[in-house]
This record gives structure tokens, sequence and C-alpha cells, in this order.
């Protein structure tokens, strides 16, 4: 691991984000609008049924867990699939290839740029608006450190995946679709949109064999402190884990990739 | 009908496109249907635990999606891509080619960027409300039915007027990518009835930004019937519609080429 050269790439990560950053910041500026109409549905739903707890959570829980979505969403953020996707269709892969860097760790640290700016200008900012106008509470010393551990657990699980999806490109080519469906699918499965308790038992025990609840849905409770300690531990041993076997998967399907891949030259 | 005809060639011509990859082409269309899938799941989920929203029935509320479903899908067949498109010919400095069209500048860029996948957006909507309206028994051979869909047309005209102000705008303001986001984000408002909301949101979703048209009026037609008072929702729309053009119509007339 040459810590120079992934620091090298997750610059280029900052210079482009820096070239969108406009867009960014103007997405900040959207969050209240989605977190007024998560308000105003959970408002209604707690007051209609009658209960102040609804499979765990509170009115204000539930808040704060839409605030937490979102800062965990743009802490995991990644697209790796869509930047595989387009070396591959533009010719650029064998440059990836030819770069002093491993081929997984080149995206990574690119990404690494992207998120870093993404934890200043986005993810401070929503804590500090959840903090201000939603009510979120201020975690306990081990559920934050742990909260941090988890997301960064979290960010290598959901990279790892879309690496993975990414790699599909180089037998597919176009996988805009496959994107599309990713997007979606991790976001609801990962509990972006409701959490993952109130999903139906059946489809919960399901979801518990697979790694989607550990890029949102974990990171939240154990910030909201709704696990245990013992609970924490061994979902952040669990996540670990998920990282190592995603890994190992992308290693093995990357060699696979890697001798399927043929190119025209530079 | 040489519009018409226009449009069909462009559909064709994407098709052809699309089908270089056909494995994605399928895909993609599943894809869209699937996102669209999500947000009624989710209403079901929540419908099996609480009582849901005041004054909706899962099936109204799933009659409702649908209903907005259909809009976008319309809008995504029809505008999703116009002001993309344009603000990429106005960054790429060559938007004059189509000012030498022998068409309307405008249709011919929404010719141009029509997209085929918003059908299966549309297929989905569609799907939604035939099993709500089975389930609640609602006919569509009623005098109510025909308002529906002059309403669902009338929300298909908000989303396309803003398509057009954003695209207007990157004739004034190169980046105006922004102002899409914001315009989706938005859009969201739209997506529960708008008796869940205060007084502010749902004067901003009637008059300001009149996306209240596309599911909400509809829905409400359809489940407890036409009222002459409701066609007041189209002047705001009206309104909207006419403004995105006067500023289309203002921005060309304000653009100048870099040559080319």
């Amino acid at each position: 691991m040459n810590f120079r050269n992934d620091w090298a790439v997750a610059k280029m990560g900052i210079k482009v984000w820096s070239a969108y950053r406009f867009e960014s910041i103007v997405m900040l500026l959207t969050v209240p609008i989605t977190l007024i109409m998560y308000f105003f549905l959970w408002k209604s739903i707690y007051s209609y049924t009658g209960s102040d707890v609804i499979r765990g959570f509170t009115f204000q829980q539930m808040i704060s867990y839409y605030v937490l979505s979102m800062i965990v969403g743009f802490f995991t953020w990644s697209e790796v699939d869509r930047w595989i996707e387009q070396d591959l269709i533009h010719g650029h892969m064998i440059g990836a290839m030819l770069k002093p860097i491993s081929f997984v760790s080149f995206y990574r640290s690119f990404e690494i740029g992207v998120n870093l700016m993404n934890i200043i200008w986005q993810m401070i900012p929503v804590f500090v608006l959840g903090f201000l106008f939603f009510g979120l509470s201020i975690a306990s010393l081990f559920n934050f450190s742990a909260f941090i551990l988890s997301i960064v657990f979290a960010f290598f699980i959901y990279f790892g995946l879309t690496f993975l999806l990414g790699l599909s490109a180089f037998w597919l080519k176009r996988i805009t679709g496959l994107r599309r469906v990713r997007r979606v699918a991790f976001g609801f499965l990962g509990g972006s949109l409701i959490p993952l308790n109130l999903f139906p038992v059946w489809a919960q025990s399901i979801l518990h064999y697979l790694p989607f609840e550990h890029t949102r849905f974990v990171p939240i409770t154990i910030y909201l402190g709704t696990l245990s300690k013992e609970s924490v531990i061994k979902a952040l041993c669990l996540q670990f884990g998920w990282v190592i076997i995603i890994y190992l998967v992308i290693s093995f399907v990357w060699s696979r990739a890697y001798r399927h891949y043929s190119s025209v030259g530079m | 009908m040489k519009y018409l005809k226009l449009l069909w060639r462009c559909v064709k011509i994407w098709i052809l496109k699309d089908f270089a990859y056909k494995g994605d082409f399928f895909i993609k269309v599943f894809s869209v249907a699937f996102t669209d899938l999500i947000m009624p799941l989710m209403t079901f989920f929540i419908y099996s635990l609480t009582r849901g929203i005041p004054g909706w029935s899962l099936e109204e509320l799933l009659l409702f999606q649908g209903t907005l479903i259909l809009v976008l899908g319309l809008a995504r067949v029809f505008s999703y891509h116009f002001s993309w498109w344009t603000l990429d010919a106005i960054n790429w400095g060559n938007f004059d080619q189509y000012l030498l069209k022998p068409y309307s500048t405008l249709l011919y860029l929404l010719a141009l960027t029509v997209d085929h996948y918003g059908l299966a957006e549309v297929a989905t909507g569609v799907v939604f409300i035939i099993y709500s309206s089975i389930k609640l028994g609602i006919s569509f051979f009623s005098f109510n039915a025909l308002m529906y869909v002059l309403f669902i047309l009338a929300g298909f005209m908000v989303i396309l007027a803003s398509q057009i102000i954003i695209a207007s705008m990157g004739f004034i303001a190169v980046k105006t990518e922004a102002l899409m986001q914001l315009h989706n984000k938005l859009t969201d408002l739209a997506r529960y009835p708008l008796n869940i909301y205060g007084f502010g949101i749902k004067f901003f979703l009637i008059f300001l930004f009149p996306m209240a048209v596309s599911s909400f009026v509809p829905a409400e037609v359809l489940l407890r019937g036409f009222a002459p008072k409701m066609l007041l929702y189209l002047i705001p729309v009206a309104i909207y519609f006419s403004l995105s053009l006067w500023l289309w119509s203002s921005a060309m007339k304000k653009y100048s080429s870099a040559g080319g």
C-alpha cells in the first residue's frame, strides 16, 4: 500500500468535487425540503394512528432517522460503477490499469477524496441543521465513536458492492440500467426511505443475511442508541466481516475481468 | 402533423441506438418500472403497521401515487431530457444548429429529446390506477374520469413548464443544473396528499409551483367527485405555463451565438 499514491488520487477526487461544488451546495440547500416532507408525513401518521411509538421509533427518533440517513448517505456516496463503465466505453480503462496503484485502490482513493469534501460541505452542515431544526440529539461518546467507525465500514461496503457492479461492465459494457437499479435497491434495502424495522418481519429476517442494512440502517441505529453496547460491538464486527467478504469477492471477480478485458491500445 | 412525424422518427432513432446494447435496454426498462414500485411498496409497509395518512385508505393512496407516477412518466417521455439537452448545447456552444432547423426550436428540441423509457413509468402508473380503481369500484366511464384526464394533462403541463423554465434560465445563467435538483426536490413534496402539510406548503403547491394538480387534484376528482370550483386549480397552471413560454421566447431573443 502506497499512501502517497492514494493521497495523490484522493486529491484528484477533491478537484473533481470542486468542479461540481455549486451542485453539491445546492443539494445541501435542498436537504430541508426532503426533511420537511418526512416531518409532515410522519407527523400525520403518528397523530392519526394515536400511538407514540411505531415499531420502536418515537416521532422524534423517526425524524432523527431521516436526518442521519442523509448524513450517512453523503458519507457513503459512491458512483464507482459509473466511472468504470465510462472508462470502459471511452477506452480509458487501459490508462487506469497502467497507473502505479492497484485498480481498486485507484477508484477507492478517488471516491475517498470526493467524500472528504462531502464531509465538510454536506455532512457537517446537515448535522448542524439536524441539531438546530429537527431535534437531532447528541449521541453518547461511545455511540458517536461507534457511529464514526460504522460509517467508515459502511463506506467500504457500499463502495465494494458498487465496484462489483461496475466490474460487470467488463462483460456487459453498458450498465446504465443496472446502475439505476443499484441506486434504488441499495437505498431501499439499506433503509434510506424507511427504517428496516417497518419492513415485514419475514423481509427483515432475509435482510439480516444481506450486506445492505450495514450501509445505512446499522450506523443510524448505532447513533440513535437503540442498540445495547454488546449489540453495537456485534454490529461493527459483522460490518467488518462484510468488508472482508466483499473485498475477497472483488479480488476474485477482478482477476476474471482482467483476463476477459481486451483493448486496442492507448 | 410534421412534428408528430419528427417525434416518431426520433423515437425510432433512440430505440435503434439503445438496441446496440439490448441487455442494458431491457434492464433500463425494468429499472424505470422498479424505481416506481418503491413508493407504493413503502406505502404498503406503512399501512400494514399504522392507520396511515388521515382521510386516505391504502387503495386511495395507491390511486394517488399511481396518478403521480403516470404524470411523471408522461413528463419523462416528453420533457425529461429537454432541459439537460438544451443546457448541454448552450454550454458546449452548439445550440445554433437547432435555430437553423425548419421547425419551432422548442418543439424540435422536445421531439429530439423524447425518452421512450418513460413509457415503462406510464405503464406502472396505469397498473396502480387500474388496481386501486377496481378495489375502490371506480368507473372510468364517467364525467369525473374525463376531468381526471384533464387534470393529469394539466399536471404534465406543470412539469413541462418547469423544464422550459430551467432550460430558459440556461441562456441567462449558464450553470442552471442546480435548478433541476431544486425542481426534483420540490416535486417530491407532491408525493403525498396535500392535507398532511401546513398552510404554507399547500399554498406553495397550489399557487406558486402548482404540482398539486399532478396528483392530489386528479385523485380527489376521481375519489370525491368533480366540483366546478376545482377548475380554479387550472388558473395557476395556465399562468405557470404561460410564464415558461414567455421566458423561453425572451431567452431566445437574448441568445447570442459565439459563432461556429
